[in-house]
């Protein structure tokens, strides 16, 4: 799969039929997840209507980690098998990473006024994701500042592979640092769960979002590709109009 | 190995004939202590708690700045392009670099320490708690900074993108060297924290160091 789209070609093949098909999908869960989370959805026996900013939230969150994920991977692929695409790839996800990064703490914030009584407190979870943002920024400003593209390639890679190497360990030292979060009430084991009427939403605006988050990706390589296609017939030609005056 | 011993003598001389320059860090280390101390009123009985991670802080933010400098002159002057080509390999350069860099900084820093602690009038067990957090985690603070400094050798726009690259990794050294210095006055050496940072160097220098030669790496395709 990943040796197939290696080729720019073969991923605008791909690209003109999945883009649509994620946009699609993301278009269709989103619309239905809001409606059951906002409609459809049982208040919370604490903290009331207040808890539908879970369903915007929690997403957010997932694919914000998420998104770094992808971005570190490909980074890999592009550093150790120099594939074309990944490279762009991985510029892809930096911007709609940070948006779900910033889309998080934001709706963090607001949840939090409403259950804990502040915007912000410096707990473990809050400030994880504030060091995730920054990661993204860090990435982005190489992408930025470096004027030699391949370079800045290469080096946002490996700035993105020391990030990750760093995240867990982030994580780890800011839970020994503080902890208020409420835990995960999903994956760990003796978690109380979720009702199924809060799971079903939640669930659906997570495929959502990722769908969303795929096919905005899909669409950055896309332009880059297109961006990248049309300096090289610039080029091209101006060698020509060299030639031409010279003769 | 004589490569090596080449780079680390090559750089201590060149620090010893730039006019001290290398003693900037060490003065704007005390300059940041002082004007926090004046900052914050003064008084001893508030800056006493206060002052391990005033310390700490000052330590992060006056490494910041000299890593800009790091590789930026054997860029510059195309000494890289020889190294490379010389068969030392850039790792080992990076390692001597990061050697000297860490005589030329950190080890100022950990001698002033004392004056720091009479600035904040603190007692024998606190600066020993900082003393040795300091020089536990000064490995990791010097490999992750040499890593932004080579990412940015060729980028001309100041210091405020080393410090977005450098801050999120430092994150964890600082939690742990500043709850490991103040632990340090009940348990000593045994305190998990100086554990942790001990982990955390070796890690540093594991990723750190290949990380930066292959930066460097790029800038010379």
């Amino acid at each position: 799969m990943i040796s197939i789209l290696a080729n720019p070609h073969r991923f605008l093949k791909f690209a003109r039929f999945a883009g649509p098909i994620f946009g699609v999908i993301a278009l269709m869960t989103i619309c239905l997840g809001l409606w059951l989370g906002i409609w459809h959805s049982p208040e919370d026996y604490q903290q009331g209507h207040s808890v539908r900013i879970m369903y915007v939230h929690v997403p957010a969150a997932w694919n914000a980690m998420m998104a770094y994920g992808i971005m570190a991977t490909t980074s890999l692929i592009a550093f150790i098998w120099r594939h074309p695409l990944a490279d762009e790839v991985a510029k892809a996800c930096a911007l709609p990473g940070a948006a779900f990064t910033a889309l998080a703490l934001i709706t963090g914030s607001l949840w939090g006024k409403t259950s804990w009584g502040t915007f912000w407190v410096w707990d473990a979870r809050l400030t994880s994701m504030l060091v995730l943002l920054f990661l993204f920024f860090g990435y982005m400003s190489i992408w930025a500042t470096m004027e030699d593209k391949k370079k800045a390639a290469r080096t946002a890679g490996l700035v993105a592979m020391v990030g990750v190497i760093n995240l867990p360990i982030i994580k780890f030292s800011v839970n020994w640092w503080n902890s208020l979060h409420q835990g995960s009430t999903l994956s760990s084991p003796n978690a109380p769960g979720l009702p199924t009427d809060m799971l079903i939403p939640l669930l659906l605006l997570t495929i959502g979002y990722s769908c969303f988050f795929g096919w905005v990706v899909i669409n950055r390589v896309q332009n880059s590709i297109a961006i990248s296609k049309k300096q090289r017939r610039a080029k091209e030609n101006k060698a020509a109009t060299v030639t031409m005056e010279t003769l | 190995m004589q490569g090596l011993s080449t780079v680390i003598k090559r750089d201590l001389l060149i620090a010893y004939r730039s006019g001290g320059t290398w003693l900037l860090s060490l003065i704007f280390f005390c300059l940041f202590l002082a004007l926090s101390a004046i900052a914050l009123g003064g008084d001893f009985a508030t800056l006493r708690p206060l002052a391990p991670a005033l310390i700490w802080l000052s330590l992060i933010l006056s490494l910041l700045l000299s890593f800009e400098q790091l590789f930026r002159t054997d860029k510059e002057d195309d000494t890289l392009s020889h190294l490379k080509l010389s068969g030392l390999g850039l790792s080992n350069y990076v390692f001597a670099k990061c050697c000297v860099h860490w005589v030329l900084s950190v080890l100022p820093l950990l001698l002033c320490l004392p004056l720091a602690a009479l600035f904040f009038d603190l007692g024998l067990a606190s600066t020993a708690g900082l003393f040795f957090s300091i020089l536990i985690a000064s490995p990791a603070l010097i490999c992750y900074g040499a890593f932004s400094g080579a990412c940015l050798v060729s980028y001309k726009g100041g210091g405020v993108l080393l410090v977005l690259l450098t801050v999120p990794v430092l994150l964890p050294l600082l939690i742990f060297g500043v709850s490991g210095s103040i632990r340090y006055a009940q348990l000593g050496l045994h305190a998990t924290e100086f554990q942790a940072l001990a982990g955390l160097s070796l890690i540093a220098i594991a990723v750190g160091i290949p990380a930066s030669a292959a930066a460097l790496n790029i800038t010379l395709e």
